[in-house]
């Protein structure tokens, strides 16, 4: 949303030198014949460098979606799985439903009380692998 | 002494609710600050303000009467509610946050590029949104009736019109200082009474026999296989779809905290199920006598005066009717919010005075439905919202999120094709029209199939126009998965 007084407004420079990598031909090859005297300016970078990290950029992203959808993926199978598992542990084990506490049978207890931790465990689990996808992509997209 | 105590209770929360209400008008100005508080809400408040909302009259009241009415197959529906934020993290938190949308249809339409696909998706939203705010005003009424003998329609009418006039004056800001409150309120109204009354339980009661009071047929053990699993497929679809649930995330800061509120969420939600589960076993050990279609859904009301004596069980009482309305009031008010949000982009332009003539429709027009429909289960009608919600909504919204081949004509033909299905089962089941059990299962917990078939419309439809694949999705899937720097 542009009118999102949060946010700021992208870097106008970059913008810039995108449309010119498109109008402009590559340069030249050049001879180096020693080092430079003087760090470039940020707006003279070079714009095939600029166009490159750019593309290494996309391709870093799309990585980390393929990443997150794996896991994604991975841990709603794993939940159904364990939630499926115990459902039917606790629907199936005679014990389960003769053993009873306080009165009440373990198997209405499992059922009444035995299931959230499971969603809280996945949840946490998957919380920070997901952060953990994330700065990998952060560290590749700075140090790239 | 009792009836005054409850309309105390009720005064108390609603004056409450009035005061942090008006409190955060001072900081609305702006059409942002309606809809979604500038996005400036911490975490925790947040989790409060989605967990005040999203405990409804169906656990609050409707949980422990299915409990008492037909056993364990109740702590499904909790299950799925909360399971349902674990599919809303994994997939939708995120992502949705960053697309910067505002409302569901906002980010329909950005997404794919199209007027018409952003009209079926406001359509489908606000259907949604008043069939579930039906059920909360039904809440209101049996509870209103119940405690004080008052006719039904006074407790409707005092949640429909609260619900408008906070909605316009102040919306999202004050909504979430609001729903927070709620959330406390409503822990606290259902703790302290089922810590007493497990107590009184403990003390007075002979020895049950737990295979009458906790028959193995309505356990664990004789539950139907394909009933659970397709209830538990609308319940965990069914949260991503809920218009209410959705615009929360947006007043996240960024992505990473829209997940970790998620998981606070997720505890938080629990605790309160937990709570509301243990008024059931309570319910089926005290008051078989309540199990009954028509007396179920108040047996949470009814059970302190069973057990304590007075003035305890008046004041537990006036404390559980506040909580109560707590409940409907939060989710009533979450839900005219986004309808409110949506409709007056839709229709009215947008601006905050558009929001506030949209708020005050949005609250009254599911009253005359209230007034025109036979009260049934609580939890039953709710779990109806969420079966519409999988088929319709979420689908669409998933596909949106994860993959770059949606079309709007895909979007279309998935939202049409599930709400007909949905529609058309919740109407073979409503008249009793289904021969035998085969049919009478699959009609009446539908989604086992509705949502297939909305996925399978929606993707078919899609690789058939995929001609029409707007040409900046890449970008904007792109988009909703990149991390905020």
């Amino acid at each position: 949303m542009t009118d999102d007084p949060h946010r700021l407004p992208p870097p106008a420079g970059r913008r810039e030198v995108s449309q010119e990598s498109r109008r402009l031909p590559p340069p030249a090859r050049q001879r180096v014949t020693g080092p430079r005297s003087v760090a470039p300016s940020a707006g003279a970078k070079p714009v095939e460098v600029v166009a490159h990290s750019r593309d290494v950029g996309a391709i870093y992203l799309r990585t980390l979606i393929r990443a997150q959808l794996r896991l994604a993926v991975v841990c709603c199978a794993g939940f159904i799985l364990a939630l499926t598992a115990a459902g039917t542990l606790i629907a199936t084990v005679p014990a389960l439903q003769q053993e009873s506490l306080f009165g009440v049978p373990l198997a209405w207890l499992l059922q009444a009380y035995g299931l959230y931790p499971l969603i809280a465990l996945f949840a946490v689990l998957y919380v920070r692998a997901a952060a953990r996808n994330e700065k990998r992509y952060r560290l590749l997209e700075e140090n790239g | 002494m009792s009836q005054a105590l409850a309309i105390t209770g009720i005064g108390l929360v609603l004056v409450a609710t009035v005061v942090i209400g008006f409190y955060g008008l001072r900081i609305s100005r702006t059409t942002d600050d309606l809809l979604v508080a500038s996005r400036t809400v911490s975490p925790w408040l947040n989790a409060s303000a989605i967990s005040g909302e999203y405990l409804s009259a169906a656990t609050f009241l409707g949980l422990a009467g299915l409990v008492l009415l037909s056993g364990t197959d109740a702590f499904w529906f909790p299950i799925g509610y909360c399971a349902g934020y674990l599919l809303l993290l994994l997939f939708v938190a995120a992502p949705l946050r960053r697309s910067g949308a505002r409302t569901i249809p906002d980010f329909i339409e950005a997404r794919l590029d199209s007027v018409a696909a952003r009209r079926v998706t406001s359509v489908t939203v606000v259907v949604i949104g008043w069939l579930y705010i039906v059920p909360q005003y039904h809440g209101a009424a049996l509870t209103v009736n119940v405690v004080t003998g008052l006719p039904p329609w006074v407790g409707a009418v005092a949640i429909a019109l609260i619900v408008g006039v906070i909605v316009a004056a102040g919306g999202m800001r004050s909504i979430t200082f609001v729903q927070a409150f709620h959330y406390w309120l409503k822990l606290t109204a259902l703790g302290i009474p089922v810590v007493l009354l497990l107590i009184a339980v403990g003390g007075t009661t002979p020895a049950i026999d737990p295979a009458l009071v906790f028959p193995v047929a309505d356990g664990p053990a004789g539950q139907d296989l394909y009933l659970t699993a397709s209830l538990l497929v609308a319940l965990l679809l069914g949260t991503i779809g809920l218009p209410h649930v959705l615009v929360r995330f947006y007043t996240n800061p960024d992505g990473g905290s829209a997940r970790r509120t998620t998981v606070v969420v997720i505890v938080m939600i629990s605790a309160f199920y937990m709570l509301s589960s243990t008024m059931g076993l309570i319910g089926r050990v005290v008051a078989p006598d309540l199990a009954d279609p028509s007396t179920a859904d108040s047996v949470v009301l009814l059970l302190p005066s069973r057990l304590l004596p007075e003035p305890a069980a008046s004041l537990v009482t006036a404390l559980l009717v506040a909580g109560a309305f707590a409940a409907f009031l939060a989710t009533s008010s979450g839900l005219v919010v986004s309808l409110a949000g949506v409709v007056s982009q839709e229709l009215l332009g947008g601006g905050v005075r558009g929001f506030r003539i949209a708020a005050v429709t949005c609250a009254t027009v599911p009253l005359a439905v209230t007034f025109l429909t036979v009260p049934g289960g609580l939890t039953n009608s709710v779990g109806v919202v969420f079966v519409v919600a999988a088929s319709t909504m979420s689908p669409v919204l998933l596909l949106g999120v994860w993959w770059r081949g949606l079309t709007a004509g895909g979007a279309i033909a998935g939202m049409v094709a599930g709400g007909a299905a949905a529609a058309l089962a919740l109407a073979v089941s409503g008249l009793g029209l289904a021969v035998g059990p085969v049919a009478e299962a699959a009609f009446a917990q539908p989604a086992a199939w509705t949502v297939p078939l909305a996925v399978a419309s929606t993707v078919i439809v899609s690789v058939g126009t995929r001609r029409r694949i707007p040409t900046r999705a890449d970008r904007y899937v792109s988009r909703l998965h990149a991390p905020e720097r």
